[in-house]
This record gives C-alpha cells, sequence and structure tokens, in this order.
C-alpha cells in the first residue's frame, strides 16, 4: 500500500478493493482526521462513514468481476473550511434493495454521519463524497 | 510517500468472552467490529443460541468501532433467538448506541446501558 501526499497533509491510497485492507485504511484515517484537528465525534463519524463506504465497494462494486481497486482520498479544504473524504470505485453500482434484510444499512450510516454526502454512481463507477466542518482555529 | 500500516493487519485484540450459567448466556466482546470480525462474532452468537439460553446478553461496552456488518450480525441474532431466548444488548456511547441510532436499528433490540440492567431485564 502507498500513501502519495496529493497536498502537503492529504491522503490519497489506491488498494485492492478485499476486506482485509480495510482496517488500516481506517486507522490511517482516524490518524489523519486528528492531525486536522476535527473533535472526537466528528473523527469517529468520519472513520466510520469511509469504512462503510470502502466496505460498499468492496462487497458490491465488483461483484462477479475481476478483483478491482477503490481509490481513498482525505482532503483539506481550506477555503471551504472542511475536510473531504471521497472514496471511488470503478465496478457497477448496484441500488440497495427496497427490503434490505439484515443488510444495507451502510448508505443510511453514511447519510447520518456526515452533513454532506454525494453518491455519484456511473456506468464506470461510483464516488462516494463526504464531508466534515473543519474547526475554527 | 510513506509506507503504511502493515497489509491485512487484524483489528487489533478482538474477542470474545463466553460465560454460560445455564439460564443465561453472556458474551463481552472487545475490540473493533468490521467486516474482518463480524464473522467471529456472528459464530459466538450462533454457539450461544444452540445452547437454547433463556436469555443471551452480547455486551458491547469494550467495542469500540461497530460497522453496519457487525450490526447485521446482531440483527441475525435477534432474529435467530426468536421467542425462544431473549437476546438483550449493552451498548453506550457513540461507538455503538450512536451508529445503532442512525440506521434505526435500535429501535428493533432490547438494549442497556450497563450488564446488570441487562441480566435484571431493566
Amino acid at each position: 500500500m502507498q500513501l502519495d501526499d496529493v497536498q502537503e497533509g492529504d491522503l490519497h491510497v489506491r488498494v485492492p478493493a478485499v476486506a482485509g485492507r480495510l482496517t488500516a485504511l481506517r486507522h490511517a484515517l482516524a490518524e489523519w482526521a486528528e492531525r486536522c484537528g476535527l473533535d472526537a465525534q466528528d473523527r469517529e463519524a468520519l472513520t466510520l462513514a469511509s469504512y462503510e463506504a470502502m466496505a460498499n465497494s468492496v462487497e458490491h462494486a465488483y461483484a462477479g468481476q475481476l478483483q478491482g481497486v477503490l481509490d481513498l482520498r482525505a482532503e483539506r479544504d481550506h477555503a471551504e473550511r472542511r475536510v473531504v473524504v471521497t472514496v471511488t470505485d470503478y465496478g457497477q453500482w448496484r441500488a440497495p434493495p427496497s427490503d434490505p434484510g439484515t443488510r444495507g444499512r451502510g448508505l443510511p450510516l453514511i447519510r447520518g454521519l456526515t452533513p454532506d454526502s454525494t453518491i455519484r454512481p456511473s456506468p464506470h463507477g461510483t464516488a462516494v463524497s463526504m464531508s466534515w466542518p473543519l474547526p475554527d482555529r | 510517500m510513506t509506507t503504511a500500516p502493515s497489509e491485512g493487519a487484524t483489528p487489533d485484540g478482538f474477542s470474545v468472552r463466553v460465560e454460560d450459567t445455564g439460564d443465561t448466556v453472556v458474551l463481552s466482546v472487545s475490540g473493533e467490529v468490521d467486516m474482518a470480525t463480524a464473522p467471529a462474532l456472528e459464530e459466538s452468537i450462533k454457539g450461544a443460541l444452540e445452547r437454547a439460553p433463556k436469555t443471551l446478553v452480547v455486551d458491547l461496552s469494550g467495542v469500540g468501532f461497530l460497522a453496519s456488518a457487525g450490526m447485521s450480525v446482531l440483527i441475525g441474532g435477534n432474529q435467530q433467538a426468536g421467542g425462544r431466548t431473549q437476546f438483550r444488548l449493552v451498548a453506550v456511547g457513540s461507538a455503538t448506541l450512536r451508529p445503532m441510532e442512525l440506521t434505526g436499528i435500535a429501535a428493533e433490540f432490547s438494549i442497556h446501558p450497563t450488564r446488570d440492567q441487562a441480566l435484571s431485564g431493566g
């Protein structure tokens, strides 16, 4: 796994979309959120919501296909005073079933954990963006 | 460019302790419940329900992270318990109770702030 510094202090990681990779990514995100100065509740929300977005890619995006990758970007948007986490995969978007049974709580959880989320499905993959406000200095 | 934490790392210290007093089984879960560890929790819950106790308490006080994969396991356990075993959770705080409230599944469970309250059903 490689972490490429896109902009000083930001995170960009591309990994195979497999469950075993997500734990380390989550821990890296939690540390990053702390460095950004987010409070405990927002750090927890960011970590869980990002995990759910990555879990969605692992579970659904590449079903029945060759194993793909996912991109995780965590960036500070100083102009808007916020942090933005984007999870992108290049597989097939699958709409949640109307009756999710015991599963399918990832998207509701993401929506509940971030004040601002955008899900952009396309024929070439899905990008989930979530943001949280940066604290005032 | 820096090197990230080791690949495929398992979550730190995930464990399930089982206490069986006959009528009651208590599962004390510690660590992080995510896609990687949820199957182990599922096995523990299944194993406990096979003993057909009157009450099964799943104590999540020691859980610092609960993903939807873990919630699915809890929902499945609650359904599997049916009318035969009372399925109760111990959960407080932002790591476990909040995600269950945000998804609306908290209402499906009997949730208690302490293990004693879960055991007495209060």
